[in-house]
């Protein structure tokens, strides 16, 4: 069980992402969203918590369309880590999903414009964030 | 897995280019030994294709037009943002931006849903939607948030976050669980 957004503070995530402004636009059961102004428009940074769905197949969705996808273990949690690479921007895209007992466990952090911080640097301390708030 | 505008279009170049590639490796015999799928060096994954046909299709189950008009906004007022076994869209209500988020966990349960959503200390209510037993799930959320779950081929869901108050969440997370359980059917 994980608690709502994994644990992670709309504060945590204007502090990592160093987006002000951020709402948290779907905050539900299966995870959150966080959109600049709560638009589109931005760049997009998610939540998302799978109950009974394979990580293969996520993985499978993000090796026909990311860069680069590779194995990662976090906390002892193993996983893929994707990054998705845009030709203006650089890798501004990073996922990392994480198996965690039956469940698996995605964050997603898609910056749309320079400068930005290292995008998997934020994900995978989000994964390391929400693990520890696992049970 | 997110999705921008861009992506969108990068995204079905590449579904194009695996079907291209799946057509094409009929129409010509290959030299070499058999081996096992998974053997050798080759990485993982490599018959999820068949395995999962709807691989990226899985969001299409309602088109954009019929969630567009379900929560009350412009067909050409909607964005997909995340696609899998969970996919997000933003639509434009006139009263205000909604965001629509649908999961389908095909070894996931209903129950298992509801211990979830007892957890996060929702408002649960048992109801049945086109027959099919459901919970409808509302959080402590000041724009009226609402989800359902349905016992459907494993579990499928819907909800609805309005990002204003005053917007019906649960009729139209309900109305898009009937449309979806009257597609299944």
């Amino acid at each position: 069980m994980f608690p709502q957004c994994g644990g992670v503070t709309d504060e945590t995530m204007n502090k990592l992402t160093q987006i002000n402004g951020l709402v948290n636009t779907a905050k539900n059961s299966v995870g959150c969203q966080w959109l600049a102004g709560g638009g589109i428009l931005g760049p997009h940074f998610s939540f998302s918590w799978y109950r009974g769905s394979p990580i293969g197949r996520e993985r499978k969705t993000e090796e026909l369309s990311r860069s680069s996808v590779e194995d990662i273990n976090i906390s002892g949690h193993g996983g893929f880590i994707a990054v998705g690479n845009d030709p203006q921007l650089g890798d501004s895209l990073c996922e990392v999903g994480i198996q965690f007992n039956d469940d698996f466990i995605e964050w997603s952090v898609n910056f749309n414009q320079k400068p930005y911080p290292d995008a998997c640097n934020i994900a995978k301390e989000l994964a390391r964030q929400t693990i520890a708030n696992g049970k | 897995m997110s999705l921008s505008v861009r992506r969108r279009v990068l995204v079905s170049v590449a579904v194009l280019a695996t079907a291209l590639s799946v057509s094409t490796g009929c129409t010509r015999s290959v030299g070499g030994t058999a081996q096992k799928a998974g053997a050798g060096d080759v990485p993982r994954n490599n018959t999820s294709e068949q395995q999962y046909p709807n691989l990226q299709k899985e969001c299409e189950v309602l088109t954009t037009d019929v969630l567009a008009k379900t929560v009350g906004a412009d067909p050409q007022d909607i964005q997909s943002t995340f696609v899998g076994a969970i996919c997000r869209w933003q639509a434009a209500n006139p009263g205000g931006l909604i965001d629509i988020t649908r999961f389908w966990f095909e070894q996931g349960s209903l129950d298992n849903e509801r211990k979830v959503a007892e957890f996060l200390t929702y408002q649960i209510e048992n109801r049945a939607i086109a027959g099919v037993p459901s919970i409808v799930m509302k959080p402590n959320d000041p724009n009226g948030a609402c989800g359902v779950a349905s016992d459907a081929a494993g579990v499928v869901g819907w909800w609805v976050n309005p990002q204003v108050p005053g917007i019906d969440a649960c009729a139209q997370a309900i109305k898009l669980m009937e449309l979806t359980l009257s597609t299944n059917s």
